[in-house]
């Protein structure tokens, strides 16, 4: 599939702030598994941007405005191939001696263990044992606990915000795709699988244009010798070329879309688009 | 007439000045000779002066455990330490070793990580520290140096042996009192000095400031330098601004810099002046709340990005503390051999890391006869010394290690060194530590400017400033007099 994405951020102060900081995960990731033919940022008011990659291979912007301004706008526009996944094959029979066996897992411990948002405990360990998998099959296992959110939580936006942490969401039942994905993530880990975040847009029909949550998250668990496999709770879908990777990381904390800092009284307003937009068709 | 120093009837415990009963060591002879002719009121006297005057000039500390902030003086003590040359350069030449192998496990640990994938040190202790800074992984550094600035604490043990004690590779603190003991020593009791000729320390300013230029990113020209405080409230501040003075160096706080276009400036009266290396006296949490902590009101925003970018060049680079995480400690010989192909120069002292089961229980056991210490604390702050801790003190310390084992690791009591030191208006035994700083630009310096601590209350094995200890002029002496 072939997709341009318009993701433009703006914020608004009802007081002039200065001096604003900013970081970015918007650049698509090229991989096995799509190619980001064209990624361009624009800033209003104007900045010099820098790019960076990150220690998870992703693309970093920033940029900083100095003089006085009462809105700030971020417009990243990209242009992104993905392929279909391999013959569609659902991962399965990985046991824990083949997943110990891989020379990378050990390389993984950071997608092991607890993280700032997805923090390990009891509340985790039971919820893994209400997964309706055995458990010596890892992927299996992943594939069901990722059905397993889907049905046991529900969707709803407002109850959870972007502090919201894995046993704040298992305790309210209820979230949106980055909470899902964080409960996602920790039924994995707590089983011994890497798992990490992953952030980016998921493709919902020719001209959606979504608000605020088109940004979409999922998680990716590692399973040798499929690599990292993608679960979407939120839609109970693997992923597959509807899915336009953005960012990956240990959890929200390390690829949230914008994050910055200003010189400013007020915390002013946030407001997100995105429109998500197949091009197939027009080849 | 002072007493004449007497050999301590310890018999576990080594001294400094006496060889036997009644036989100074060769380095002190004569400082044994200058004493006995020394009236005790000049001593007392003099001492009473040179703390007041510590105090007036603002060389001191604040003591965060006392809820007021006082400002404290490191107590002075008069009679100076004495290392013979080859003494020192044996011990330097540990020191330089160590620093090596510490650097070098930085670099790996950052970037392949390749003591982990070998096995040497397991991945997991390095993944569980707070003090491992993810940030920093894959960012190179100007010339691949992350500590810049050392302090390496050596004790003697009872056999004399020197060993480290442990490794302070983030932002040491110590040389404003070295430089300041010397000063006073000398001003006041020129007498002492008869009949010896020793390194000088004044020029340590001027070898940090080499070492910070070398720092610099590449292509900087005469870099510009700044010594960056958290400002009049830290514990160090004093340090902070001689070092700055000495150095003819701005002292900055975070505020005083911004990160424009991914470089760093000096606001001055006259514009922004370009900035090629900071020598921060500020954790690597405070330093850029962009990517650490976002209320540090102490840091520069965005400075992280300029940093990685390499148009800036920072003493010691971030994420330093991974290498002196005391749990990480017992693992330096092995980096030593790993990185080096050397043997260590230096040893170690016993350790027992808590997060294992078996070693948890043998702790948990003989709390009484073990020190325990917090994984990522300095400055003596958290440590159980078990031979002098209560029942609720042990059974305190004993629950926080259950609660979170990788935070503690135990040792056996080593028995410091004593060194005689005016108590009361008399010579008396105290224990002493020992920290020479280590400066690392192109490659490893150790000036003959070492803090010697000591604890002054009677059988205290605590050293630190902020523990009641206090500081004596420590002597290197010149290679030709050695045998003095």
């Amino acid at each position: 599939m072939e997709y341009t994405i318009d993701h433009e951020t703006a914020y608004r102060y009802p007081q002039p702030v200065s001096e604003s900081y900013t970081v970015v995960h918007l650049q698509p990731r090229t991989n096995l598994r799509q190619y980001c033919t064209r990624y361009n940022l624009s800033v209003e008011p104007g900045a010099r941007v820098f790019s960076y990659l990150d220690r998870f291979g992703n693309d970093v912007q920033h940029f900083a405005v100095m003089p006085e301004h009462a809105q700030l706008r971020i417009i990243a526009r990209s242009h992104v191939v993905t392929l279909p996944t391999s013959g569609g094959e659902i991962p399965h029979d990985v046991d824990a001696a083949r997943l110990h066996a891989d020379p990378l897992v050990s390389e993984l411990a950071d997608y092991c263990a607890s993280t700032p948002y997805v923090a390990l405990g009891p509340e985790v360990t039971r919820l893994a044992d209400a997964v309706p998998a055995a458990a010596d099959d890892l992927a299996t296992y992943f594939l069901a606990a990722g059905s397993f959110v889907h049905d046991a939580f529900t969707y709803r936006s407002g109850v959870t915000d972007v502090r919201t942490t894995v046993a704040d969401v298992i305790d309210a039942g209820a979230g949106v795709c980055q909470d899902f994905a964080h409960v996602l993530i920790a039924l994995a880990r707590t089983r011994g699988i890497p798992a990490r975040y992953a952030s980016g847009y998921v493709f919902r029909g020719a001209g959606a244009t979504l608000g605020a949550e088109a940004s979409h998250a999922w998680a990716e668990a590692y399973l040798p010798p499929y690599g990292w496999v993608g679960f979407d709770p939120t839609n109970d879908r693997l992923v597959d070329d509807g899915f336009v990777l953005v960012a990956v990381g240990r959890d929200y904390g390390d690829v949230s879309p914008t994050r910055g800092l200003y010189r400013g009284v007020d915390p002013g307003s946030l407001r997100v688009t995105v429109a998500v937009d197949a091009a197939a068709a027009e080849q | 007439m002072l007493e004449l120093v007497q050999r301590p009837v310890v018999d576990d415990v080594f001294d400094e000045f006496f060889a036997d009963p009644t036989t100074p060591r060769a380095n002190y002879a004569r400082l044994a000779v200058t004493l006995a002719a020394v009236e005790t009121d000049t001593l007392v006297n003099g001492v009473r002066a040179i703390n007041a005057a510590l105090l007036r000039r603002g060389v001191t500390f604040t003591v965060y455990a006392e809820s007021s902030g006082t400002e404290r003086i490191f107590p002075f003590d008069p009679i100076p330490r004495i290392f013979s040359h080859r003494e020192w350069r044996r011990m330097a030449a540990g020191v330089e070793q160590r620093v090596r192998a510490l650097n070098a496990f930085l670099h790996d640990v950052y970037h392949d990580g390749r003591i982990l994938r070998e096995g040497r040190i397991p991945r997991e202790l390095v993944h569980s520290s707070d003090l491992f800074v993810r940030e920093m992984i894959g960012v190179r550094v100007p010339n691949d140096v992350y500590i810049h600035v050392s302090g390496i604490d050596l004790i003697h043990d009872d056999q004399g042996t020197p060993r480290v004690l442990e490794d302070n590779v983030r932002t040491p603190s110590g040389i404003s009192y070295v430089l300041e003991n010397r000063d006073v020593l000398k001003r006041t009791f020129p007498r002492l000095f008869d009949g010896y000729r020793i390194e000088p320390v004044d020029d340590y300013p001027l070898r940090l400031l080499r070492t910070l230029q070398e720092a610099a990113p590449h292509g900087a020209r005469e870099p510009n330098v700044v010594v960056l405080t958290p400002g009049v409230y830290n514990s160090a501040y004093y340090e902070h601004a001689v070092l700055a003075r000495s150095m003819g160096v701005p002292l900055a706080e975070g505020r005083d810099l911004l990160v424009v276009d991914n470089r760093v400036f000096l606001k001055t009266t006259a514009g922004l002046e370009r900035v090629d290396v900071i020598y921060r006296r500020i954790d690597d949490d405070f330093i850029d709340p962009l990517y650490f902590r976002p209320d540090s009101a102490l840091g520069i925003v965005g400075f992280m990005n300029a940093y990685r970018a390499g148009n800036v060049g920072l003493a010691n680079a971030i994420g330093t503390g991974i290498a002196d995480d005391k749990a990480l400690y017992r693992f330096v010989p092995a980096m030593i051999r790993f990185y080096l192909g050397e043997e260590p120069l230096l040893e170690n002292v016993e350790t027992l890391d808590c997060s294992d089961p078996v070693t948890r229980r043998h702790v948990l056991a003989h709390l009484e006869q073990l020190v325990v210490k917090r994984t990522n604390g300095s400055g003596g702050y958290g440590m159980l010394i078990g031979p002098a801790s209560t029942a609720a003190e042990r059974e305190d310390f004993a629950r926080r290690i259950e609660a979170t084992p990788r935070t503690f690791i135990a040792q056996p009591v080593i028995q410091l060194s004593s060194h005689p030191t005016l108590v009361d208006g008399q010579l008396s035994p105290r224990r002493i530590d020992l920290r020479p700083f280590a400066l690392y630009g192109k490659r490893v310096d150790v000036p003959p400017a070492a803090l010697t601590r000591v604890a002054l209350r009677k059988g205290s094995l605590v050293v630190n400033s902020s523990q009641g200890g206090g500081s004596k002029d420590t002597w290197v002496l010149a290679a030709e007099d050695d045998d003095a």
